[in-house]
């Protein structure tokens, strides 16, 4: 069922005079007027987070050690950051992240410590005796990576993805760019209202057959013709978009060239085409605007030193890269951008240098002008310890739910607004 | 419908047998259903199958030695080596079908290790071509067991836990469950969820389940520094402990290929197996959205092919493609939106393209990396590159449908394949008078002798045919006559233009009997 963005206001539990008037004045909105970005990076795998941030004391760093073994960074690898868990532990960050050290410097960045999916809280006496509440097909790839992008009703996820259901609240949109932008499908914003618009990180080509007024009159008819096939409608529908599409981009493209501080890797093209948008907002009338975007290859179940290496460095210089851009343009306060991943990894590595499908992990948070802060504990890394759900994963202390709330709140929903979407979140204690 | 009533197929009519080689190849060309017509659609599967099977390997090395500039054969070359056999490859059958196996046992060059061996790659297309009409034990076995998916999903060189806590390799326990075999959770025959007393379906194996699974996949390593030899065992890196798996006991001191084996068996004695396996290669090659009742004739023939024999492929595959279904039922019951990838493979085929300067090599890859938004083995993961129950938003998921390759026809892939298409049918033979060897030039004389004699009822009676299995529907007919008078014509721009309209159309890109 697709519910009109009156509908949505209403089933949020606005009187129907509210739903009239915009969006960023009802209760669900905070009142900001400022641009405000949101980027949300899947690293599509499953990221172990604890490769990359790792304990500097030696009794925390020595139980890493024990777990991890030889896929253990040394000490000597890790940089420091300043930052100390809710527990004092000091914590490094591996040096193939070097280029987002400075960040974490000035206090650009944030870490979130053990979140993971969750649909009720949960602890090791619950998995003991089988009574935990656990989301479903926990370790498998595809569900995880729907469950971080949806909220949890009670029985099922949600339709919608949480920051389409934020877009439909923060975006009036009567027409225009959308302001969701993405580089890869997804289901995170996909809203009752929202329109979306996929950004090509290989670049934007304007449709070439459309030689003569004939031609196009053709080519819009059959895109706009009414079909008895729904899946010949799809493709209609997309063409209709290309069209729409083509307009639009051509005089983005003209006037908003591809920014070329942020790296040509396959994460930083991505970086740059939303960089693009942002950069036209001014032109597209937008103050609010959200962007998915996606990089696989964080399954490392074997070789994981030399993977994770080359996964850091492409993160860091691209991230690294897009902040620096947005300094240099004065708007480094005005974009978020965290991360996402479908779960952490094993606290023991395996017999191929690498590391099984795990439960908690850790998430990044760049940017946004919030001073920068370590949220949560760094778990105990011990195998059958506190944290560990008996089969060496780790059971998240955080909800994933509330990690995003965290970041949809910044971008100005209100806690009304946060509660509507994830009405689960009290059980967790609410906001982080 | 029993196996005697469909052995009997008979295409009866043009659009029966075009429609048959839509379904069975990678696209009809000029004059094959004509010969086809009154033909045993039996008679023909099984000539098909007969036919000496086309190697990835072979044409991979000759692309290597003629065009080729780097020491070993590059990803380009094997995109190269695929189109020579798919544009000009007699055993069409067995290719149309490795395709649908390489999107089910998926193996990628995105793989940081595998983008290097683009020749394993190739002998892996290969591999899943020659089994592709074995027993589905034999052909998971053959998966299972082969270096590229040995380190594609790692189980190359897995071993036994040790006593610092050190466990097996988990992923390919894993993937050979949820997506080589029994899914996620339990189906019936028809392919419905089995659902538990709160109606919530039932998950197919647990944890425990995996990591005894991981167990079984150890001691298997890789001799072969090219990946194409399969893996072989080394007894000192299994684990020879006693298991349990999906209710199966495995005794202790037995050797890892023994253990194999009797995973390819409990995989394909399980239940949700061919409502889960069937129903992914109906939805790949006819319809995105099978009714229960051709899912559970499917999966009925992967129980016992009439004979008695479990996991008989040859036979699932004449089931799937041979249903009544598939040639009588309109949408949405039978539909589905064309691979971008095969789309573009289809019009070079039905235009009887071939490379410039009479080379014998295809010596474009059509940018294989940005147009279609896929290309052969090259999936971003195992999980390929759109999901079977991927349904887009509107008037697809309104309906409860799904549409698994609308996954990746974004706008955007849009412009970048009717682009290509504007740009090939440009390229025709009667071109430039020194072709590129690097091009394929298409042949649309005959299509533009009609223009030449004023005569779009002909030229559209020739693109319905070569096209739209002769089934264009009135309404293209209409934009095409429309396009053609309010246009002054010039007959080689004109071609372009009429077929890029035809070819553009949603017509073209949703495979579907039409009324």
């Amino acid at each position: 069922m697709t519910l009109s963005r009156r509908q949505f206001m209403t089933a949020m539990g606005a009187t129907s005079t509210a739903a009239l008037v915009p969006a960023s004045f009802s209760a669900y909105a905070s009142e900001a007027e400022d641009y405000r970005a949101l980027v949300c990076v899947f690293l599509k795998g499953g990221n172990d987070f604890f490769h990359q941030v790792v304990p500097l004391n030696t009794e925390h760093h020595q139980d890493y050690a024990n777990s991890r073994q030889k896929l253990a960074v040394p000490k000597a690898r890790l940089l420091k950051t300043g930052m100390r868990d809710s527990q004092g532990i000091a914590l490094g960050l591996h040096q193939s992240l070097k280029p987002l050290l400075p960040l974490f410097q000035q206090g650009k960045a944030s870490l979130v410590l053990n979140v993971g999916p969750m649909i009720a809280p949960i602890t090791p006496l619950d998995i003991e005796s089988g009574k935990a509440l656990l989301p479903p097909n926990l370790f498998a790839h595809n569900k995880q990576q729907e469950a971080w992008q949806h909220s949890w009703l009670g029985e099922t996820y949600s339709k919608a993805g949480w920051l389409g259901m934020t877009a439909d609240v923060l975006m009036d949109e009567m027409g225009g760019m959308p302001s969701s932008f993405f580089t890869g499908a997804n289901s995170l914003l996909d809203g009752h209202s929202n329109r979306t618009m996929y950004v090509n990180k290989n670049g934007f080509q304007s449709l070439k057959g459309l030689t003569s007024p004939a031609m196009r009159h053709t080519y819009q008819a059959i895109a706009g013709a009414s079909y008895t096939s729904p899946l010949a409608k799809s493709y209609a529908n997309v063409v209709a978009e290309a069209i729409t599409a083509q307009k639009q981009m051509a005089k983005v493209v003209s006037s908003y060239p591809l920014d070329n501080r942020i790296p040509k890797s396959n994460l930083g093209r991505q970086f740059r085409a939303i960089k693009q948008m942002m950069d036209a907002a001014p032109m597209f009338g937008h103050n609010r605007q959200v962007f998915y975007l996606a990089v696989g290859g964080y399954d490392t179940h074997d070789n994981q030193i030399s993977r994770q290496d080359k996964l850091m460095k492409e993160f860091s210089e691209a991230v690294a890269g897009f902040y620096h851009a947005l300094e240099e343009d004065g708007t480094a306060d005005h974009v978020m951008t965290g991360t996402l991943s479908e779960f952490g990894r094993t606290l023991h590595d395996n017999s191929r240098k690498g590391t099984d499908h795990g439960w908690g992990g850790g998430q990044f948070i760049f940017g946004g002008g919030l001073r920068g802060k370590c949220i949560g504990e760094y778990p105990a890394f011990k195998r059958n310890g506190p944290d560990d759900n008996g089969d060496g994963r780790l059971i998240p202390k955080i909800s994933h739910e509330q990690y995003a709330a965290y970041m949809v709140k910044w971008l100005g929903l209100s806690e009304q607004g946060v509660n509507t979407i994830f009405p689960r979140l009290s059980q967790f204690g609410g906001l982080v | 419908m029993t196996s005697t009533d469909t052995d009997s197929l008979q295409l009866s009519t043009f659009s029966r047998a075009s429609r048959w080689l839509d379904l069975t190849t990678f696209g009809p060309k000029m004059d094959e259903p004509d010969k086809l017509i009154n033909q045993s659609a039996k008679a023909w599967f099984d000539a098909q199958i007969a036919l000496p099977q086309s190697s990835h390997r072979m044409q991979i090395l000759r692309q290597f030695e003629a065009l080729d500039k780097g020491k070993i054969p590059s990803r380009s070359s094997r995109i190269r080596a695929w189109l020579d056999i798919a544009l000009y490859g007699n055993d069409q059958l067995r290719q149309r079908v490795g395709y649908v196996l390489s999107q089910i046992f998926v193996a990628s060059d995105k793989d940081a290790t595998l983008s290097k061996h683009a020749e394993a790659l190739a002998a892996y297309n290969d591999l899943l071509c020659l089994n592709a009409f074995s027993h589905y034990k034999t052909l998971l076995k053959a998966v299972s067991t082969s270096s590229v998916m040995g380190h594609y999903l790692t189980m190359v060189d897995n071993k036994k836990g040790d006593e610092t806590g050190r466990k097996p390799d988990e992923n390919y326990a894993r993937e050979i469950m949820q997506l080589f075999s029994v899914g996620l959770n339990e189906r019936n025959l028809d392919g419905s969820y089995v659902l538990d007393a709160d109606g919530v379906p039932k998950p197919c194996y647990s944890e425990k389940d995996i990591q005894e699974l991981a167990r079984v996949f150890t001691g298997w390593v890789s001799k072969d520094k090219k990946l194409v030899d399969p893996m072989t065992t080394n007894e000192s890196f299994h684990d020879r402990g006693e298991k349990h798996i999906l209710g199966h006991r495995f005794p202790a001191n037995v050797a890892a290929e023994e253990e194999m084996d009797k995973v390819m068996e409990i995989l394909s004695q399980h239940p949700s197996t061919p409502p889960n396996l069937c129903k992914n290669l109906i939805q790949k090659l006819v319809t995105s959205n099978p009714s229960p009742d051709y899912v559970k004739r499917v999966a009925s023939v992967f129980v016992d092919n009439g004979k008695g024999v479990r996991g008989d492929m040859k036979a699932v595959f004449w089931a799937i493609l041979s249903d009544n279904d598939a040639f009588s039922k309109l949408p949405p019951q039978i539909s589905k939106a064309r691979e971008p990838w095969l789309s573009l493979v289809y019009i070079y085929r039905a235009l009887n393209a071939k490379p410039g300067g009479n080379s014998p090599l295809v010596g474009t890859d059509l940018v294989y990396l940005r147009t279609c938004n896929q290309y052969p083995l090259g999936s971003p993961s195992v999980f390929n590159f759109y999901q079977p129950d991927y349904a887009p938003q509107g008037v697809v998921s309104n309906q409860g449908l799904v549409a698994p390759e609308m996954e990746i026809i974004d706008w955007s892939h849009v412009i970048y394949v009717h682009n290509q298409i504007f740009a090939l049918t440009r390229l025709n033979l009667q071109g430039p008078k020194t072709p590129n060897k690097k091009q394929l030039y298409v042949d649309v004389e005959s299509l533009k002798n009609h223009l030449v004699n004023g005569d779009i009822t002909g030229f559209i009676h020739e693109v319905s045919a070569r096209f739209f299995n002769a089934q264009m529907p009135s309404d293209l007919k209409h934009h095409l006559t429309e396009q053609h008078n309010s246009v002054k014509q010039v007959a080689g721009k004109s071609v372009q233009r009429l077929l890029f309209i035809a070819l553009s159309s949603p017509y073209f890109h949703v495979m579907e009997n039409r009324a």
